[in-house]
């Protein structure tokens, strides 16, 4: 009995949704919208925070030294207030120490970079000491040799010309393992500095979020003018495997007080408090879209009931109950929340495309990261702000009076 | 006070009180009746102890002026309200000791309702309409479905069972508006102005359709149309909340 009462009242529901078309449509298209916006504004902080997390992984340092609390971040590049400085000297240094496997600094900087003179992109430069064993490279190879540009602080040792760029800097310049790129902090010094292609590595890019070009250290504050005070935006620091870390932190802490030491995880959150504005942004978006699928189901609902407040009052006159009626407004709800969130989701799909499209051309790739529960969530808002909308409505409903809404 | 007649059915007849499908026992309605310790001072006297019943079978034309007190008299009958004062039995059951979902209950099972303005929803089918309280009933599809077909045909729309209301005159409204009064085999029939909206003609085919209503169960139609009064086997007039024998 209940089974044949709930099929009436939604087949009730449905043809009262065919019936007005225009409104229905108008709710589905509130509710699709709330869900692409879940959908796409989630991916988006998905994306910062696998950015960050992985990002800080995939660099592989153990403690991480900077000049400040908020020195660099991805997408933040340079961060020039908040440079180390004598970078080589700090890097060698903590190397030294005990339970310390190895030290490398690495300077962030922007960049100007073309295949040919005069026809620059910025992108981002990274500099950094070692030899580039760390770097995975998808196509050629890693740097050949250390930094022996830097020669002790005489930069007057033999340039190595090697640069590692990242596929989309390669894309962006249209270069390929072996071709000659020009390189400098200005647009002169650019012109006057060439290095060779060595190899290809997505490795910082991923952590950095945009192209880049990795150079040696020295090499990369000659090309920028820097070498005057031979900067760096981090020192990233590898301990012996089985080496107390926190140990290590205090000691470079005391050793550097002007400096800050993070382990991962402190770098980490670091990383994601300079995405806090990002996800809090995204946050505050989805929460305005789903409150606005809200109110327009519910406005839609809410004058269907009001428009049919006296068929309403005489079926109420007649015994069928609020009950009745009420599952009758929140099938309608159901059916408007599922339509819209299916919709929702088939938008949502060529949407993230174009997101990434857009705004990987201009340099920032990957933006919007959706696995599939977040496709998931998108239906579950879809579903929620359905119901929740003819709930409201819904009340109207219990409100209708035979006696107040038939004329008397 | 005012019960002219204030039992005409069984006097006329000689009925039980207890065969009575309707009641009225000194029966007033006061609208703005203020029941704390303030006192508004804006009550409205639209009954004034009313008694009358009605019995199986019988046709009562209730007529009066606009704000008589037609359709107040008519919620109280269907059990729609009750009263300030007095009592109203409908089939035995005080209606204002029933609570609100047991007269709605009540309505569902004996009570049919028709309206001026027909208040058949425009999204549904002529079917659909008149099927609808058998959903609350918990009636199957097939059964609905077979009985508003039914009762369609014998309001004479057996071609018109799928139009929605918007497809439908005036008059074929109110028959569907009929249909739907008669779907869950009503004991009393309460119309309000049931020809209001409709031309001469459509009209008496209504008065027609409601006299064959009245062959097997009561029916007490309020209206100014004349022709109702005539129509009806009992005539009942209000005039300012007191009902005299027409």
């Amino acid at each position: 009995m209940i089974g044949s009462r709930l099929r009436a009242a939604v087949g009730v529901a449905l043809a009262q949704l065919r019936h007005y078309r225009v409104r229905g449509t108008l709710a589905v298209v509130g509710v699709a919208l709330a869900v692409v916006t879940v959908v796409v504004l989630t991916g988006v902080g998905v994306s910062a925070l696998t950015v960050g997390d992985t990002g800080v992984d995939r660099i592989g340092a153990d403690l991480w030294v900077t000049a400040g609390p908020s020195s660099f971040a991805p997408g933040a590049v340079g961060s020039v207030e908040n440079q180390l400085f004598d970078a080589h000297e700090v890097s060698r240094d903590v190397e030294r120490r005990e339970n310390v496997r190895g030290a490398r600094a690495v300077l962030f900087q922007t960049v100007y970079a073309g295949a040919d003179r005069g026809d620059y992109r910025t992108i981002v430069g990274v500099g950094t000491t070692g030899d580039g064993e760390r770097f995975e490279a998808v196509e050629g190879r890693s740097f050949a040799e250390g930094d022996v540009h830097y020669a002790d602080g005489g930069y007057d040792g033999p340039t190595t010309g090697e640069a590692l760029v990242d596929e989309r800097a390669a894309d962006r310049l249209g270069v390929e393992v072996g071709d000659t790129i020009h390189v400098g902090g200005t647009l002169v010094a650019a012109d006057e500095n060439s290095f060779t292609v060595v190899g290809v590595s997505n490795d910082v890019s991923r952590f950095i979020g945009a192209p880049t070009v990795v150079l040696h250290l020295s090499e990369l504050q000659e090309v920028s003018g820097s070498t005057g005070v031979d900067p760096a935006s981090t020192v990233l620091v590898r301990t012996e495997t089985g080496a107390d870390t926190r140990r290590v932190q205090r000691e470079l802490s005391a050793t550097y007080p002007e400096l800050t030491v993070r382990t991962r995880s402190e770098q980490f959150e670091s990383v994601l408090r300079r995405q806090s504005a990002v996800i809090a942004s995204a946050l505050t978006l989805a929460v305005l879209a789903v409150g606005s699928g809200v109110t327009l189901v519910t406005n839609v609902l809410g004058l269907l009931v009001y428009h049919q407040r006296r068929q309403l009052a005489a079926l109420r006159a007649g015994g069928v109950s609020v009950r009745t009626l009420l599952i009758v407004t929140l099938s309608e709800g159901v059916v408007i929340g599922t339509v819209g969130a299916a919709v929702g989701i088939l938008v949502a799909v060529p949407g993230i495309r174009g997101v990434n499209l857009a705004v990987g051309a201009l340099g920032f790739p990957n933006v919007v990261d959706a696995p599939r529960w977040v496709f998931v969530l998108g239906g579950a808002v879809g579903l929620v702000v359905g119901v929740v909308g003819a709930v409201v409505a819904g009340w109207r409903t219990t409100r209708v009076s035979p006696i107040e809404h038939l004329p008397r | 006070m005012s019960n002219v007649e204030p039992d005409r059915g069984r006097v006329a007849d000689g009925r039980a009180e207890s065969e009575a499908v309707i009641q009225c026992d000194s029966v007033s309605r006061v609208y703005g009746r203020s029941s704390g310790w303030l006192d508004d001072g804006n009550e409205v006297e639209a009954l004034s102890e009313v008694s009358l019943s009605v019995t199986p079978g019988e046709f009562v034309g209730l007529t009066g002026a606009s704000g008589s007190g037609k359709t107040t008299l008519l919620h109280l009958l269907a059990a729609l309200d009750t009263p300030t004062d007095g009592h109203v039995r409908l089939l035995g059951s005080a209606t204002d000791d029933l609570s609100s979902g047991e007269r709605a209950a009540l309505r569902l099972d004996h009570v049919g309702i028709v309206f001026q303005r027909f208040h058949l929803l425009p999204s549904l089918s002529a079917r659909a309409n008149v099927a609808l309280p058998l959903i609350e009933l918990g009636v199957g599809k097939r059964r609905r479905r077979e009985r508003a077909e039914s009762l369609l045909e014998e309001v004479g729309l057996g071609d018109r069972l799928t139009h929605r209301p918007g497809q439908l005159s005036g008059g074929e409204k109110q028959r569907v508006a009929i249909a739907r009064a008669l779907v869950n085999d009503p004991t009393l029939v309460v119309a309000d102005e049931p020809t209001g909206e409709l031309d001469t003609a459509t009209g008496d085919t209504i008065l027609e359709l409601l006299g064959a209503v009245a062959d097997d169960r009561s029916v007490v139609v309020a209206s100014h149309d004349p022709r109702v009064v005539e129509a009806a086997g009992r005539r009942l007039v209000l005039r300012d909340g007191e009902v005299t024998d027409g």
